[in-house]
């Protein structure tokens, strides 16, 4: 079990994070928070490359600063900006990460090969990667991540670059490690940790909003999202009053989605909630988000 | 150590650093076979030893001076070979044969040699010592322990001197001043080679400390299990790839040289031989040592620099983490360190302390375990100054570790 107990981060006056609680076990979290929220600061103490300022990190009650290798040797990250050498191969690339992360010499050239299977590189394990395309380097940041076969995985926006094939494939995956260890996505895109995460972490100024299921936390909105269809020059006015979630252009009309907390109009449509909609409705203030 | 390897490689495989290393091999071959007209004439020695002895003694530069009699009167002269060689004018010379030109050439070489051997003893006792030390003392402002000290040393390199006149030390066959083979060697192909280490050990050692950063690659390494004290790997693969510059340089460019000149006869002879006299003073060594001793040790000595200056480069790379400013910074820092001393002539104190002097070691070869009227002349001079920024790289590398071990990677 992986504990965050009551973990602040400052730089200097700057509150990065602010009293965080959280604890992980085997499964899928979903961490959803914009852009400066937290999230990245929240991950980079789990991987151990800064420390809270104050409170601690536990790994089966033990802190995880004093664990140390044995406690990194568990852990598989993907950052947000996946640095790569450009002119080394995946496989070239992957040894390197094998000698780091102590995996056992004559293991590491199967290992690689079965990581790059999961992420579909295999074919491509001896080209340079300067040639290769965005998508394809974010794979190669998958497949490091999975190299140690690591009981925590921590992936910040592992999505990005990737085409709706791959996003589908790399869910499948997940969904198929996380039987068997903690696994922690960072992102900003909903629909990617909607249907695999088994619990939702959403972060807002520098602080812990919510964390539970998914379905939980849409069915404290039932009642409060609707659907309804108005002529265009309606909308303009119509914005102005509702947090609109969804627009769309039908047949002469605008088709709209939207957030009422307090009333209900008769034409309007109750809508069932997504987490898609937490999300917007959460964060409506936020500049990122808007 | 296949992290360590790994971490090499990085440097090793760098286009920036095998380009420069060639390049450096290059202009150091090209000076060497460029300066190298008068190689056949310095073969010369090797005759001579071969026929008299690596040792000067009268009775072998009388057989000498017997053999050149005999080779004057080849040329059909009754004259001694002196007389012959004052008598030969241009205009006759001129008008003899190739083949006796090749003869007379052979012939004045040898006598010029003989000649300095006839007038070595003469010349070698009468350097004056207490006008050197009237020099060094006139030179500077010493007082208190200082002037004390650098007497003591001063009387310690004149005892030297007598004992260098007393065994004959002095007294063996070397290639001829003029030719300042010494220089050849020691102030232009090992401080070039030294100094070529240096321009690329402080980019490799910059480029391995700052690697992560600068390919963004920290996120994902220093989170491995090895994680932050993969810094360890890094500074042994910053003193390995060194060592490796080092090797390389020296290995082809000394090769290059020894493969130009025939060092085969002298390389048993004493470095404070009186032949080897290029200069205001010849060079008259703290301890006896030949050729292919002082040429080891100034080896060493060089490497013991390079690595220390390697260690600096790394301690400022872990604060500067840029390869390019680093390198810069580094190479500037050494410039002031050399700088420094002339800065400081009016505090003799001062200026004897900046003249334990890391790049005035590395600059200056030819005058290594050298005594002399200098502050860096002193008994020891590149040992102490070799440990005082041991000290100092030590300690820079180890509280930049240190701190990279334990602050955040962001």
């Amino acid at each position: 079990m992986l504990t965050i107990s009551n973990v602040s981060k400052d730089y200097g006056n700057f509150k990065a994070l602010e009293g965080m609680n959280l604890q992980f076990e085997n499964g899928i979290y979903g961490l959803l928070a914009p852009n400066g929220a937290g999230k990245t600061t929240l991950i980079k103490m789990l991987v151990t490359l800064i420390k809270p300022t104050s409170g601690e990190i536990l790994y089966n009650g033990k802190p995880i600063e004093a664990l140390g290798e044995s406690y990194r040797e568990l852990i598989g990250y993907l950052p947000q900006h996946f640095g790569y050498y450009k002119h080394y191969t995946p496989q070239k690339y992957l040894r390197y990460l094998a000698a780091l992360k102590g995996l056992e010499k004559d293991k590491v050239d199967q290992r690689i090969d079965e990581v790059l299977e999961m992420v579909a590189l295999g074919e491509v394990k001896k080209k340079k990667m300067r040639k290769f395309s965005g998508g394809m380097i974010q794979r190669v940041g998958i497949a490091q991540a999975l190299l140690g076969d690591p009981k925590i995985l921590i992936l910040d926006e592992p999505t990005a670059g990737l085409d709706p094939k791959e996003r589908a494939r790399f869910r499948h995956l997940l969904s198929d490690l996380a039987r068997e260890r903690i696994i922690l996505i960072s992102t900003h895109i909903v629909s990617d940790i909607e249907s695999i995460a088994n619990e939702i972490i959403m972060i807002r100024d520098q602080t812990l909003l919510y964390k539970g299921d998914s379905a939980a936390i849409c069915r404290s909105l039932q009642g409060k999202i609707y659907e309804v269809a108005m002529p265009f020059e309606d909308f303009a006015d119509f914005r102005k009053q509702y947090l609109t979630l969804e627009e769309k252009q039908e047949q002469g009309h605008m088709l709209v989605r939207f957030y009422a907390p307090e009333q209900q109009e008769a034409e309007w449509t109750p809508a069932v909630p997504q987490l898609e909609d937490v999300f917007l409705i959460e964060y409506a203030n936020e500049s990122s988000v808007r | 150590m296949l992290i360590t390897w790994h971490e090499m490689k990085k440097a090793i495989t760098s286009p920036v650093i095998v380009i420069l290393l060639v390049l450096f091999i290059a202009f150091n071959g090209f000076q060497v076979i460029g300066q190298s007209l008068a190689k056949e004439e310095l073969k010369v020695v090797n005759d001579i030893t071969f026929l008299y002895g690596r040792t000067l003694t009268n009775a072998s530069l009388q057989q000498m001076k017997d053999a050149l009699d005999q080779d004057a009167k080849k040329l059909g002269t009754e004259e001694e070979v002196q007389d012959y060689l004052e008598a030969m004018t241009f205009e006759k010379y001129e008008q003899e044969d190739v083949f006796q030109q090749q003869a007379i050439d052979q012939i004045s070489l040898n006598y010029t040699y003989y000649s300095l051997g006839a007038e070595l003893e003469s010349r070698y006792t009468s350097i004056d010592m207490d006008e050197l030390r009237e020099d060094l003392f006139e030179a500077s402002q010493m007082q208190g322990w200082l002037a004390g000290f650098m007497g003591n040393q001063f009387t310690k390199w004149k005892d030297r001197y007598e004992e260098i006149v007393e065994t004959a030390e002095y007294k063996e066959w070397f290639f001829a001043g003029q030719y300042r083979m010494h220089s050849e060697l020691f102030r232009s192909l090992v401080k070039n080679i030294a100094v070529q280490s240096v321009l690329l050990v402080v980019l490799v050692t910059a480029l391995i400390a700052n690697y992560e950063v600068e390919q963004r690659t920290q996120s994902t390494v220093y989170t491995t299990k090895k994680g932050r004290k993969l810094i360890w790997h890094k500074f042994s693969a910053a003193m390995g790839v060194s060592l490796l510059i080092f090797i390389l340089l020296a290995g082809f460019s000394l090769g290059i040289f020894f493969l130009t000149y025939d060092y085969s006869s002298v390389w048993q002879t004493p470095i404070s031989s009186g032949l080897n006299w290029e200069y205001k003073l010849p060079y008259i060594t703290w301890w006896p040592l030949t050729v292919w001793q002082f040429l080891i040790l100034a080896l060493l000595t060089e490497l013991a620099v390079v690595l220390i200056v390697a260690m600096l480069a790394f301690a400022i790379s872990l604060y500067v983490k840029n390869s390019y400013f680093s390198w810069i910074l580094c190479i500037a820092m050494l410039v002031a360190i050399f700088l420094l001393p002339s800065f400081l002539t009016a505090y003799p104190v001062l200026q004897f302390i900046a003249s334990l002097n890391i790049t005035m070691v590395l600059l200056n070869p030819h005058m290594y375990f050298n005594g002399g009227t200098t502050f860096s002349m002193i008994q020891f001079f590149e040992l102490w100054t070799i440990l005082l920024w041991l000290l100092i790289a030590l300690l820079g590398s180890g509280l930049g570790i240190r701190r990279f071990l334990i602050k955040d990677v962001v």
